[in-house]
C-alpha cells in the first residue's frame, strides 16, 4: 500500500501537465507546431481530428450552396495535409462573405432602382459621423446604399449614443452628429463660440409597452394609457388586476400576480421618448423623475439593450417593459409567443396598436400641431413630437409614443470648428444627411422605421439648404 | 574584414540598446499607471468638488437632477464580490488539488481537464454575460431562488421575491469567471510544493487527505492566497457579464435577490448618454473609486504575502 503511494510520487515527481494553454486556444498553430513531432498526445490529435471534420463539413455545406469551384478543394482537403486545412476555411470564409455581400446588393438594389439618382458623382471624400444606436441598424443601410450611388464617397458612422455624439460634434472631432434627443441648453452652450448647430429629424421610431402575462391569447393586446404607465413605473400600481388597469380592459382576466417592471439600463433615446411620455402624462413623474435618457427609475430591473429588455420580459411571466417599435415589429420569432405589447391611449380616446402607419401619422401631426417646429438655427430644447401629439384630439389615429431622431451639422462648415478639410467634404457631408432624410427613407420599412412625411421632409431641406462652406450654399438641386 | 574591437565594440552598442528599450518598457509601465490615476483625478475634479466626500455614501444617482452618490454602486461591488470569492474559492481550491494531488497518476484525466479550466478563463466575459441572462438566470431562479425564498423567506438575504436579476446570480456568475483563474494559479502553487514535505508526512504514516490538509495547503498558502487577491481583482472590475445580470437598479437592499448594480456596470450602461459636463464628471469619479479600490486590494494582497511568507520562512 505505502510501496504503491511512494512509487506513484516519485513517478510525477517531475510531473508538468498542460503548462501550455496557447495549444488549446490556436488549435491550428499547435498542429502545425506538433505535428512533424511525435509527442503529440492523443487528446490534441483527437479534438484536431474534430476540427478537422467541422471544417470539412462546414466546406462541403457551402459549396453544395455555392459555386462549384470549393467542391475540388474540399475534396483534395480530405486526403491530405494540414496547409490546406488552414486554406479550405479560409476560402470558406470568404466564400461566405461574397454570397452575403451579393445578397445585400440585390435586396437593397430593388430599393435603390425605383428612386433614380438626380445628382452627378461626387468628387472623393471621407465623412466621418458619431451618435445614437436607436438609428444604427438603419444607418448602416444608408452607408451601404449611398456608396451604391457615390462610390466617391466614404462615409463612416459610429454608434457611440446620442450624449458622445453631441460631445463629439461639439468637440468639432466629426463631420456631424446624431441624436435621440434635441441638445440641452447646457449642451447648446457647450459648442464653440460663434458656431450654429442645425437639427436635422432624420428617422422616427415608436416605443410600446411590451409584456408577458402566460395564458393571455396573442391576438389579445392589453390596452395602456400614459397616467396608468407612470403609475406602474413610479411603483404605485403594482397588481396586474389593479382597477385602473382592469378598468381599461375590461374584456380580459387579468391576473393577480406583481407585475415585474424592466426598464433599459444604458442611456437611450427609446427611455428618452418613453419618459418625455410619462412627464406629460403624469404630474408626479414630471416632478419626481423627468425625461431623461438615463433617468433615476423609482422601481424595477434594468436590462441591457433593447435585446436585453426583451430577455428580461421574456425570462419572467408577469413583467412589463418599453422596446422599440422597430424591436418589435423585425422580432416576430418572440412577439406574441413569450412576449406581447399593448395598445397606448392617444389624445383622441382611441387604444392604438403601434404600426409603422401610426408612427408616420404621428410624425405629420407632430410638426404641425402644438409648438412650431424650430425653423433654421432655433434650438430645438425641450421640443418633441410626444409633446405636440400629447394634446391632439383632432388626429384619431396616431401613436402617441413617437419620437424623431436627429442628425447634427453646423451651419457654416469650416475647418476651425467643424473639421471640414474641403468643399468636397464638406459637400458629401450635406448630400449624405440629405439622402438618408429623402431617398433613403424607404430603405425603413423592412427594419421597423417608419417614413419620414412629406412635410418634414420638405422641412428638413430648407435646413440643410442652410449650410455653406466658405460661404457657398451645398445643397442643390433636388 | 572586421576586427575584434569592431565586434567588441558593436556588441556593447547592442547592449546599450537593449538596455535602453528594456528600461523604457519598464519605466513606461510606471507612467502609464501615474497618467491613469492623474487623468481619472482631473476628469472627476468637477464632481469631487460639488460632491466631495459624501458622494462615497451618498445613495442617489439622478442623472436628469444633476444629484450623484456611488454609495448603491460600492456595495454591489462588494456584495457580489464577496459572493463570488465564498464560493469560487473552494471550488478552485477542489479543482486545484484534484490537479495535482489527486489527478497525479491520470495524465490524461489531467491534462484534458487542465485545459478546459485554462481554456474557461479565456472565454470572453460577453460570452458569460448572455449566457447568464438567458440560461443561468431562469434556471437559477426556479430551481434554486425561489425554493430558498420559500422555505427561508424569512430571513432578510432571501426576502425578495426572486426574478433571476439580482446580487446573486451576478455572484454566481463571477464565482463561475474567477474559478478558472484561481484554480489554474493555485494548482501551479500546489505542483510547486517540494515533495520532501509530502514524503515526510507520508513516512509519518499520514494518509493522503492528512498530507494536502497539514503539509501541501499550509506550504502554498501564501500563493494560493495570492490566487484568490488575481480573483478578486477580476470579480470587482468585471463590467459585462455583471452588466446583463445584475438588474441595474439604484436602489440598495440586504436581499441578495433585490436588484443592484456594480461600480463597472454603471460606467459601462451610463458613459454614452452623458447629458451634463457633471454627470460626465461624476461617471469618471465612480471610475477613479473603481482603480482605487483595484489598488487597494493588491496592495493589501501584495504585503499580507510578504507577511505570510516571511511567517513561513521564520517557521522553517
Amino acid at each position: 500500500m505505502l510501496e504503491n503511494l511512494l512509487s506513484s510520487i516519485f513517478y510525477d515527481s517531475h510531473y508538468t501537465c498542460c503548462r501550455l494553454p496557447i495549444n488549446h486556444l490556436f488549435l491550428p498553430v499547435a498542429l502545425k507546431m506538433n505535428f512533424n513531432k511525435t509527442a503529440t498526445s492523443g487528446t490534441t490529435i483527437g479534438l484536431v481530428v474534430v476540427l478537422i471534420v467541422v471544417v470539412v463539413a462546414a466546406g462541403a455545406y457551402i459549396a453544395l450552396n455555392g459555386s462549384g469551384s470549393t467542391t475540388t478543394i474540399t475534396q483534395t482537403s480530405v486526403s491530405t495535409s494540414v496547409s490546406t486545412q488552414t486554406s479550405v476555411s479560409t476560402s470558406v470564409s470568404t466564400q461566405t462573405s461574397t454570397q452575403t455581400s451579393v445578397q445585400t446588393s440585390t435586396a437593397t438594389s430593388t430599393v435603390t432602382s425605383t428612386e433614380t439618382s438626380t445628382s452627378a458623382l461626387l468628387p472623393a471624400a471621407t465623412v466621418n459621423g458619431a451618435g445614437g444606436t436607436l438609428v444604427f441598424p438603419l444607418m448602416s443601410t444608408w452607408l451601404y446604399t449611398f456608396n451604391q450611388l457615390q462610390p466617391n464617397v466614404q462615409v463612416n458612422y459610429a454608434s457611440v449614443g446620442s450624449g458622445a455624439g453631441i460631445t463629439d460634434i461639439s468637440k468639432g472631432t466629426v463631420n456631424f452628429g446624431e441624436s435621440d434627443a434635441p441638445l440641452t441648453k447646457a449642451q447648446y452652450s457647450a459648442l464653440p463660440a460663434g458656431s450654429t448647430l442645425l437639427t436635422v429629424p432624420v428617422s422616427a421610431s415608436g416605443v410600446v409597452p411590451a409584456y408577458n402575462i402566460p395564458g393571455l391569447p396573442a391576438a389579445t393586446h392589453l390596452n395602456f394609457t400614459g397616467d396608468v404607465l407612470a403609475k406602474i413605473f413610479l411603483g404605485q400600481i403594482t397588481v396586474w388586476n389593479d382597477p385602473a388597469i382592469v378598468a381599461l380592459n375590461p374584456k380580459v382576466t387579468l391576473p393577480a400576480n406583481p407585475i415585474v417592471v424592466i426598464h433599459r439600463s444604458d442611456g437611450s433615446g427609446t427611455m428618452y421618448a418613453f419618459t418625455n411620455y410619462l412627464t406629460d402624462s403624469n404630474a408626479q413623474w414630471k416632478a419626481q423623475v423627468g425625461t431623461s435618457t438615463t433617468p433615476n427609475w423609482p422601481v424595477g430591473t434594468g436590462c441591457k439593450g433593447n435585446e436585453g429588455v426583451a430577455g428580461c420580459i421574456e425570462n419572467n411571466q408577469y413583467s412589463l417593459g418599453p422596446l422599440e417599435v422597430a424591436y418589435v415589429l423585425t422580432n416576430s420569432n418572440l412577439i406574441g409567443v413569450s412576449i406581447n405589447y399593448g395598445t397606448v391611449q392617444n389624445h383622441a380616446g382611441n387604444f392604438i396598436l403601434a404600426t409603422l402607419a401610426d408612427v408616420t401619422l404621428a410624425m405629420q401631426a407632430g410638426v404641425t400641431q402644438g409648438a412650431a417646429v424650430p425653423q433654421g438655427s432655433t434650438p430645438w430644447t425641450g421640443w418633441s413630437i410626444i409633446n405636440n401629439i400629447y394634446n391632439d384630439s383632432t388626429d384619431t389615429g396616431i401613436y402617441p409614443i413617437t419620437t424623431f431622431t436627429y442628425a447634427l451639422i453646423y451651419e457654416s462648415l469650416s475647418a476651425s470648428y467643424a473639421g471640414f478639410t474641403s468643399q468636397a467634404q464638406a459637400t458629401a457631408t450635406v448630400s449624405f444627411i440629405w439622402y438618408c432624410v429623402n431617398q433613403g427613407q424607404t430603405a425603413g420599412a423592412n427594419i421597423g422605421y417608419a417614413a419620414l412625411p412629406a412635410n418634414v421632409v420638405a422641412s428638413d431641406k430648407s435646413t440643410l439648404s442652410l449650410v455653406t462652406y466658405n460661404g457657398a450654399t451645398l445643397l442643390t438641386g433636388s | 574584414m572586421i576586427s575584434s574591437k569592431q565586434i567588441g565594440r558593436r556588441r556593447v552598442g547592442g547592449d546599450q540598446i537593449l538596455k535602453g528599450a528594456v528600461a523604457a518598457a519598464a519605466v513606461s509601465i510606471v507612467v502609464l499607471l501615474i497618467a491613469l490615476g492623474i487623468e481619472l483625478i482631473n476628469g472627476s475634479l468637477q464632481s469631487l468638488t460639488t460632491f466631495g466626500f459624501p458622494f462615497l455614501y451618498s445613495n442617489t444617482w439622478d442623472p436628469n437632477h444633476n444629484i450623484f452618490g456611488a454609495l448603491p454602486f460600492i456595495y454591489g461591488t462588494l456584495v457580489t464580490s464577496a459572493i463570488a470569492l465564498l464560493i469560487g474559492l473552494p471550488v478552485s481550491l477542489g479543482v486545484a488539488i484534484f490537479l495535482s494531488e489527486k489527478a497525479k497518476g491520470h495524465r490524461s484525466v489531467g491534462y484534458v481537464l487542465g485545459s478546459l479550466v485554462e481554456l474557461l478563463a479565456a472565454v470572453p466575459s460577453v460570452i458569460f454575460g448572455l449566457w447568464g441572462l438567458f440560461v443561468l438566470s431562469p434556471n437559477l431562479k426556479t430551481y434554486v431562488e425561489a425554493p430558498l425564498h420559500e422555505y427561508l423567506g424569512f430571513l432578510p438575504i432571501f426576502s425578495t421575491t426572486p426574478i433571476g436579476l439580482d446580487y446573486f446570480v451576478a455572484g454566481i456568475i463571477l464565482a463561475i469567471m474567477i474559478i478558472p483563474t484561481v484554480a489554474a494559479v493555485s494548482r501551479d502553487v500546489l505542483n510547486a510544493v517540494p515533495n520532501s514535505q509530502r514524503e515526510a508526512m507520508y513516512s509519518l504514516g499520514a494518509t493522503h487527505w492528512e498530507v494536502i490538509r497539514k503539509s501541501v495547503l499550509p506550504y502554498a498558502r501564501s500563493g494560493i492566497f495570492g490566487a484568490t487577491i488575481l480573483g478578486l481583482g477580476r470579480a470587482v472590475g468585471e463590467t459585462m457579464a455583471v452588466t446583463f445580470v445584475i438588474g441595474n437598479s439604484t436602489a440598495i437592499s440586504p436581499s441578495l435577490f433585490a436588484q443592484g448594480y456594480t461600480l463597472s456596470a454603471l460606467i459601462v450602461n451610463q458613459v454614452a448618454e452623458t447629458s451634463t459636463p457633471l454627470n460626465a464628471s461624476a461617471i469618471v469619479e465612480v471610475a477613479l473609486i473603481l482603480f482605487g479600490l483595484a489598488l487597494v486590494i493588491n496592495i493589501f494582497a501584495r504585503l499580507f504575502v510578504v507577511r505570510l511568507t516571511r511567517g513561513a520562512r521564520f517557521r522553517a
